[in-house]
């Protein structure tokens, strides 16, 4: 554990001082390699051209490309679907580091603040993995090392953990322990912790975000963007199984591009078919109606849900070429690059799961 | 074979008059019971056989979700949220009586299915196919502990029919035809020496004179 807290301690001394005081960051330096980074994505017509190839020949591509070092590295533990899975995680883990590595200022800072929502993932999946008691070797698997924190950070956090509690304990030094500690005493309930988590989360990310220049409140507005986002999901999904409307106003987050009072007709509406009429009133409303119209015959959110999913990414991606020298061009590229691990993805287990080319078309993000 | 074991008497004759009066009410009744099961055995047996088209719609339904779980949300996400199940479901099972045959029945519902903020994870950053794909199969275990019980009903009622086929069958083609065999095998004995003992009394009497 001492040994925790001396490189959490060493990390933090590293991040001063690349982030010196009234310092506001590389941002040339940074966007310059970003834009390099970015022209090694697979552009959209690649994803069509993967689509038409077999299993065998999708594997030999993505193994021969940008990918081949991680899918080396990774061959003898993993096999399959499952090492490619692996190896796409590992590839964005350790470019969303690299990025992460050469920025400074308070550049450094919210991109480590963004990042965060990896670190997020992977406190919920260790909680959820020594709740079940589930070994070390399980738990790493579920993890995605993409955030502030390094592989080795988690790894020592699970083998040197017995408990739910020892792992909040471990995390003393992280941002996330206030929103922990007072779980320590209570009876534990994942749920609540998690809650907690992402609330504190989005709420953090709007805090270090600072208002000006322009650049800035973009990118605000996207978080923002992405706050009603979950709150809508959270929305249809509770009001789709009629949870009581107490509830789920606690587990709306603050901050979004709707407020809370703004939804507070959906909250209140009395059964889902109301919940879709309020639902009507509201601008984006046309773009998800025929996947809302569908619900009803399907019996699932799933593909309203990858609408508003992708009506996000794809707002997301219009400003991202309006400031060239800014944040905005840095996190498009993180997001391009989950997409894409995303979409390589789907590709590869929809033809493994032989799904329809059209059903893994709907899921693609393209 | 039998009758050589028999004594001719007359109280023995009432004795297998007896016991062939009751065997016929039993066969009667073994009867009544067997073909009883038989109704009772195919009444569930449709109610299992609906059950088990169910389960498998079901099942492909919830492995469709479950697949497109795997591919939006990787092996890792869904890996993942199945560590948040922190409670195995539980069955409180009973027993009930279908015509003399003990089956089990579910005392309690199951508390297999739960609401969608209630599976273990925060649902703010839960995956919607995530969960979709827990609910179909939630649904479907709950289908496979009914189908479990309707199909052990099935099993016991089938052995139960069977016994009770093997005992009609006994009782119809050895037990009372022996029975039968022994009372006529008596009565002609007992007839037999009726007769030799009127010609015994007839020769005293002619001697006599």
């Amino acid at each position: 554990m001492n040994d925790l807290h001396v490189m959490i301690k060493k990390d933090k001394k590293q991040q001063t001082f690349k982030r010196p005081l009234f310092s506001k960051g590389n941002y040339a330096y940074v966007c310059t390699r970003v834009k390099a980074k970015r022209s090694l994505l697979f552009s959209n017509d690649m994803y069509l051209k993967l689509l038409a190839m077999d299993l065998p020949s999708i594997n030999r591509f993505i193994g021969e490309g940008q990918y081949k070092k991680e899918i080396n590295e990774l061959a003898l533990s993993y096999s399959g679907l499952e090492l490619l899975e692996h190896a796409l995680q590992k590839n964005m883990a350790t470019l969303n580091h690299q990025i992460l590595g050469f920025s400074k200022g308070h550049l450094h800072t919210m991109i480590s603040a963004y990042l965060h929502r990896w670190d997020i993932w992977n406190i919920k999946t260790i909680l959820r993995g020594k709740w079940y008691g589930a070994s070390s070797q399980d738990i790493m698997k579920t993890l995605v090392p993409a955030g502030e924190y390094s592989e080795l950070f988690w790894k020592q956090i699970i083998d040197t953990s017995e408990t739910m509690q020892a792992v909040i304990e471990h995390l003393k030094e992280t941002p996330w322990y206030a929103t922990l500690q007072p779980y320590m005493n209570q009876e534990f309930s994942l749920s609540k912790i998690e809650n907690s988590l992402d609330i504190d989360y989005y709420t953090f990310l709007l805090k270090v975000i600072p208002s000006s220049p322009k650049a800035n409140r973009l990118f605000k507005n996207f978080v923002k963007q992405e706050i009603s986002l979950l709150n809508l999901k959270t929305l249809f999904l509770l009001k789709y199984e009629n949870v009581e409307p107490e509830t789920i106003r606690g587990l709306l987050i603050e901050g979004g591009e709707q407020s809370i009072d703004d939804l507070k007709c959906l909250v209140t509406a009395d059964d889902f078919n109301m919940f879709l009429e309020g639902l009507s009133h509201f601008p984006f409303y046309n773009l998800i109606k025929e996947d809302v119209e569908n619900i009803q015959s399907t019996g699932s959110l799933t593909w309203v849900i990858r609408t508003l999913e992708k009506i996000f990414y794809e707002n997301s991606e219009k400003f991202s070429y309006m400031y060239p020298l800014t944040i905005l061009p840095i996190l498009n590229y993180f997001m391009q690059k989950e997409i894409e691990v995303d979409n390589l993805r789907i590709i590869a287990k929809g033809l493994e799961s032989k799904l329809s080319e059209q059903t893994i078309r709907d899921m693609l993000v393209i | 074979m039998v009758q050589r074991e028999v004594k001719p008497t007359r109280m023995e004759l009432i004795d297998i008059r007896k016991k062939i009066f009751l065997s016929e009410r039993g066969y009667k009744l073994l009867k009544m019971k067997r073909d009883g099961l038989v109704l009772e055995f195919f009444k569930i047996f449709s109610k299992a056989r609906d059950l088990r088209a169910e389960i498998i719609a079901l099942y492909k339904k919830a492995d469709e979700r479950l697949t497109i779980a795997r591919c939006i949300d990787g092996e890792t996400v869904v890996s993942s949220a199945a560590f948040a199940v922190g409670h195995n479901p539980t069955v409180v099972m009973g027993k009930k009586n279908v015509m003399g045959v003990v089956v089990p029945t579910t005392l309690e519902k199951s508390t297999v299915k739960r609401r969608v903020d209630r599976r273990g994870y925060g649902i703010i950053g839960a995956s919607v196919r995530v969960d979709e794909a827990a609910d179909a199969y939630e649904t479907i275990v709950e289908r496979i502990i009914l189908a479990a019980e309707l199909e052990t009903t099935l099993k016991r009622l089938i052995d139960e029919i069977e016994t009770t086929k093997r005992k009609v069958n006994a009782l119809e083609f050895k037990i009372i035809p022996e029975l039968k065999e022994i009372e006529a095998f008596i009565r002609l004995r007992l007839e037999e020496l009726e007769r030799e003992n009127v010609f015994r009394l007839k020769r005293i009497k002619h001697k006599s004179v």
